[in-house]
């Protein structure tokens, strides 16, 4: 009996050993609620993916959030030819990827047809790419189908992957997607040491990594999947944790008060909708839509959803971008008009049933739901929730044949370029393709527009395109515009130099911040 | 022989019950609303495209070629792939499996090891406070919701007493044990590092035994009363006036015997475990079948979700099966 | 002979008059958003103070008593209608039915009935309905065995035999006999099932597949609050706790029903 005290104590005094050996390493972790499934960057428009790409990958130019502009990056040069219908890139020479081999034209080759091939992802960026020619081992062009001038904004989201290793490794021509669920094949600082599947992924500093190292930099990375924000709270509090992504805005006042703890919070370049099915009864009828719009109670959103930290989008464009266009027309809170429009459309009571599809986990879209739940209840219109996830949303919001009536959704730039923000969700090309048009709304005044204004060379021309462009999105009452939504994270005190990069939205450069001690 | 003869047709019976459960799911995956050759073709795909995979999936064909078909594909361990991530769910699974068992059979251990020890105390001082701290124990426990217990426990036995982690199955920083099983404490302690398995034990603990809670409350009544019963059989009685040790009449005779009822409990009771790991494990960033399965609701991603439902059904299934044979094994020793 | 206890009969009638006041609630004026009172902690005017959209928690933990009451019978009666049918079928008849039939019950036994009710309830589409319909789906089948077990034992006894004899038909000996000589054991099982319904499909709602806003279901009131746990408990601990105590309730009642009604040599 009493040996058996003896072990127990000496037991227990181990677990108290190994619990306290792990504290206080120069490792960031970093928490998120959605898992990540795959290194694959070909998603790295995905919040959670793009995340983990952004301390893995490397892209041909990165966009400087501080100067907002394009700095080369993996290419040391590039130049415009034949009038912008053909790039040439010069790639640095000293770049290896994870595995030690050397970055080549053909790398960029392979990195851009895969993307072109899969479909998916940031592959909509590139839709303007005919071919890549590879000229020599640091020289190649890119041909693109007409001279546009958003192209080079999309390049900071499009990925440059070992080739060599990818195609040691193609399963049945899978382009290694595969291999990349729990593998990475990139050329950035930090590399792929350990992956748990709904854990963590950890990621330890690449020693031969092409732009070198400074003494303070970050050792590794760590993500973490909780789902639970409460307890990623609790993390970050005790010290667990350097960083919260996603915090409840309503928490914030709570968080202000602890030293120890910082709140970065901007303004991003993502507008909230509320997105009509123009396609389903009785939303096709415009003055349907005028209805349901004015039936919204935007202070209430900016107020209580969003603990007063956005601002009232004034149409599907964010502020933060050029060719913005403030004089759009604004829809006001008015019941009484709503009633009036309702009434022409033929639905003086309402009496109809509307599926509206929203985020359940995020305490915004919560509270927009009741919002609209209790208003448009008022008009006699009853709204039946259905909760889901982005991903699940987005699935539905591509399927043409989906039953959902109305989305809570993002406008969510995949890059800092008014073309690129606006062309998946409003040019026709790109109904059910993607599942950005979630209104199924397009109009031929719009597809003319986004078909001169991508390839204007005049800038002053090119504004007036947009800024027509946008008065056309918000006549067509495909989706009421409610808020430009705030940028919240939360970060330990010893976490320095994070700067929001408009053309990653949630990424956290890694690499060029440090942390105190 | 006659034990040999019993198992064989308890096989039997056991394979057909298989079939109906496969049955089961065809059903249940048929009546999922929305076009299947739609959702695996995706939204973009033609009308001919549409045609195509209609066929292949053998949407064509007469319901019970297609129950047919469906068989051949489960016992292929082809369950579909998932709808978002396309991976293939019996990949996942298997991926995903190991956690929740382990997480399962602790939880059980405590159910057993636990319950039955408090079932014993209270019998033998039954009306005294042990016991009826344990009656109450076991009126909570049947009550409480497992996911607000998991919520308020990680309140109380993280935030504020600090003695248990986040949730997780390590901390972040430690890595995994080499993988062989999948259960860390299983293959921590076969490359014998008595710290991970420590760390492992630490992180097991709460989860495991919260899961086990509403079971334990059952375990230890049903035991509390079995040896009641017991005590007052006749054999008992006489072996009493025949002035036997009080602790030897316990623990020889009535004990034996008494455990015949819980044992046979303890394969409906893995069920419910089971099921419980749905609610637990989200709550405390298990990466198991139950994490799985609550990310699949919210993305509709329904090959997921039947590739769990099954999985766990089977395990469920075979537990229940193994649990039989060894009640039917120890009732013929004792008699 | 033993007796109703006074504290079952206590927590159940105190559950019945919460009941009773969530009917003459209007669901609508509770669950009315008031952007002046968010967050506020528990005080003399708001007893279990209000949510993140100025929802008084109190009053949508009563209105949610309505939900929960429909809850527990109408998962019961789903269970019972099935069973009913099955166990009568099969207990009354022998041979090639009872076997199949059987052989039915123990493949939706051999679920875990929380993983039945969640693939059902996932096939079928969220909402309050089909969480019921789900879990009322995955207990039946205890129902079935029951009133199987208890038919085959009542078949063979005198009076059943001699009715026969006289010309009954299986119906009428089925009706008049033989349910009402079996049904003590079922009420115990349903009064002891009551509680489990209400836990299983709070689970489904805490799931997200469950109840849907604005239902004030208590389960997924503890989903509600759960993200802000931290800064406002009472919106997540208040409903966690209204759970336990009306399931309890239900149990300790069921298992005096229990007490009563089968006569046990309890040691």
């Amino acid at each position: 009996m009493k040996n058996l005290k003896i072990k127990l104590g000496a037991f227990i005094i181990s677990m108290a050993l190994t619990l306290t050996a792990s504290a206080n390493s120069n490792t960031i972790k970093i928490a998120h609620s959605e898992y990540a499934f795959s290194y694959d960057p070909v998603f790295c428009n995905w919040s959670d993916i793009g995340r983990i790409c952004a301390v893995a990958y490397d892209a041909l130019l990165k966009f400087e959030p501080t100067n907002k502009v394009l700095v080369p990056h993996l290419a040391k040069s590039y130049k415009k030819l034949d009038g912008g219908s053909k790039y040439r890139f010069i790639l640095n020479k000293n770049v290896t990827f994870h595995d030690g081999n050397k970055l080549k034209a053909q790398d960029v080759k392979y990195s851009f047809e895969r993307i072109m091939a899969i479909k998916d992802g940031v592959a909509n960026l590139i839709q303007d790419v005919r071919s890549i020619n590879v000229i020599d081992d640091h020289t190649f062009d890119i041909l693109l189908k007409r001279p546009t001038a958003a192209f080079l904004y999309s390049l900071p989201q499009i990925m440059i992957i070992n080739s060599k290793t990818a195609k040691k490794y193609e399963v049945d021509g899978d382009w290694a997607k595969k291999y990349l669920d729990d593998h990475d094949l990139g050329s950035g600082p930090y590399k792929l040491s350990l992956h748990l599947a709904e854990q963590r992924a950890e990621f330890k500093k690449y020693d031969n990594y092409w732009k070198g190292w400074r003494t303070d930099n970050i050792n590794g990375v760590t993500f973490l999947w909780i789902k639970d924000s409460a307890t990623q709270r609790l993390m970050l509090e005790k010290g667990d944790l350097d960083i919260m992504m996603e915090p409840v805005l309503s928490e914030l006042k709570d968080l202000k008060k602890n030293s120890n703890l910082q709140i970065h919070s901007t303004s991003s370049a993502v507008v909230f909708t509320i997105d009509f099915r123009v396609i389903r009864k009785p939303l096709d009828n415009i003055n349907v839509r005028k209805a349901l719009a004015h039936a919204i109670d935007y202070e209430y959103h900016l107020n209580v959803a969003l603990e007063g930290f956005g601002k009232r989008a004034k149409g599907p464009l964010s502020s933060q971008l050029m060719f913005f266009n403030d004089n759009l027309p604004l829809v006001d809170f008015d019941m009484k008009k709503a009633k009036q429009y309702l009434k022409e459309a033929g639905y003086p009571n309402g009496g109809f049933t509307l599926k509206v599809a929203y985020e359940s986990g995020q305490a915004e879209k919560q509270r927009a739901l009741e919002m609209i739940q209790q208003n448009w209840g008022l008009l006699g219109i009853k709204v039946e929730p259905v909760g889901t996830d982005w991903m699940g949303q987005d699935e539905m919001q591509k399927n043409k044949d989906s039953d959902i009536d109305v989305y809570l959704g993002y406008i969510w730039p995949a890059a800092a370029e008014t073309d690129i923000a606006l062309r998946t969700f409003y040019h026709s090309d790109y109904k059910g393709v993607f599942g950005d048009n979630a209104p199924f709304w397009s109009s031929d005044k719009v597809d003319q527009l986004f078909d001169s204004g991508i390839v204007e060379q005049n800038i002053n021309k090119r504004s007036e395109i947009y800024k027509n462009l946008q008065h056309e999105i918000v006549k067509g009452f495909s989706s009421a515009f409610v808020s430009e939504t705030p940028f919240v994270i939360v970060t330990n005190k010893r976490v320095v130099g994070y700067e929001y990069n408009p053309a990653h939205h949630q990424a956290i450069d890694v690499y060029n911040m440090t942390l105190s001690n | 022989m006659n034990f040999i003869i019993y198992i064989l047709k308890k096989l039997t019976y056991l394979t057909t019950v298989l079939i109906g459960i496969i049955i089961l799911m065809f059903i249940i995956v048929q009546s999922i609303p929305g076009d299947p050759a739609r959702a695996a073709a995706g939204p973009a795909a033609s009308k001919e495209r549409l045609i195509e995979i209609r066929k292949d999936l053998g949407l064509d064909l007469p319901v019970y070629i297609q129950v047919y078909r469906y068989f051949g594909r489960v016992i292929n361990l082809d369950l579909g792939k998932s709808i978002r991530t396309k991976k293939d769910v019996w990949d996942e699974l298997v991926l995903y499996l190991p956690a929740s068992i382990e997480l399962v059979v602790s939880a059980m251990f405590i159910n057993i090891f636990v319950g039955v020890l408090i079932g014993i105390y209270s019998a033998v001082k039954p009306r005294k406070i042990i016991d009826k701290l344990s009656n109450l124990i076991t009126i909570l426990g049947m009550g409480l919701p497992i996911f607000w217990v998991g919520i308020i426990s990680q309140l109380l036995f993280y935030n504020i007493l600090d003695i248990f982690p986040y949730g997780g199955r390590l901390p972040a920083g430690v890595n995994p044990p080499q993988h062989q099983t999948g259960s860390y404490i299983i293959d921590s302690l076969l490359m014998w590092d008595l710290g991970l398995l420590s760390i492992s034990l630490h992180h097991l603990i709460l989860p495991a035994f919260i899961m086990s809670l509403p079971e334990l409350a059952v375990t230890a009544r049903i035991m509390r009363n079995s040896i009641l019963n017991v005590l007052n059989k006749d054999y008992i009685i006489t072996a009493k006036a025949k002035g036997l040790n009080q602790s030897r009449i316990l623990f020889v005779h009535a004990l034996k015997n008494a455990m015949m009822v819980p044992i046979s409990l303890f394969g409906m009771q893995t069920g419910w475990i089971l099921g419980g790991t749905l609610l637990v494990e989200s709550v405390f960033s298990w990466g198991g079948l139950g994490s799985l399965a609550y990310n699949a609701i919210y993305k509709r991603d329904f090959p997921i979700i039947m590739g769990v439902t099954l999985v766990i059904s089977l395990c469920f299934v075979l537990t229940n099966f193994s649990v039989e044979i060894i009640h039917k094994y120890i009732d013929k020793r004792l008699t | 002979m033993k007796k109703f206890r006074i504290l079952p009969l206590l927590l159940i009638s105190s559950v019945f008059i919460f009941f009773v006041c969530s009917l003459n609630i209007d669901s609508n004026s509770v669950n009315k958003l008031d952007s002046k009172n968010r967050f506020n902690p528990p005080n003399s005017e708001n007893y279990f103070g209000t949510d993140a959209a100025g929802r008084d928690v109190f009053y949508r933990i009563i209105d949610g008593t309505k939900t929960t009451i429909k809850i527990a019978f109408s998962v019961i009666s789903i269970a019972l209608f099935f069973g009913l049918i099955v166990g009568t079928i099969s207990g009354y008849f022998s041979g090639i039915i009872d076997n199949i039939l059987m052989w039915i019950t123990d493949v939706f036994l051999s679920f875990p009935s929380l993983i039945l009710a969640l693939a059902i309830n996932a096939a079928m589409g969220p909402g309050i309905n089909s969480a019921i319909f789900a879990v009322g789906i995955a207990m039946w089948p205890s129902y079935a065995k029951l009133l199987r077990t208890s038919i085959k034992s009542l078949k063979n006894e005198e009076y059943i035999l001699s009715s026969k004899a006289m010309g009954a038909s299986n119906l009428r000996v089925i009706f008049k006999h033989i349910l009402p000589n079996s049904i003590s054991p079922i009420i115990v099982q349903c009064s002891l099932d009551m509680g489990y319904a209400i836990l299983a499909v709070s689970g489904l709602s805490f799931l997200g597949i469950g109840a849907q806003p604005p239902t004030s279901e208590w389960g997924f009131l503890v989903a509600e609050g759960q993200a802000t746990i931290l800064s406002s408990w009472w919106w997540s601990a208040f409903p966690g706790i209204a759970i336990c105590y009306v399931v309890i309730s239900f149990n300790l009642f069921g298992e005096n029903i229990r007490d009563i009604l089968i006569d046990e040599n309890n040691g």
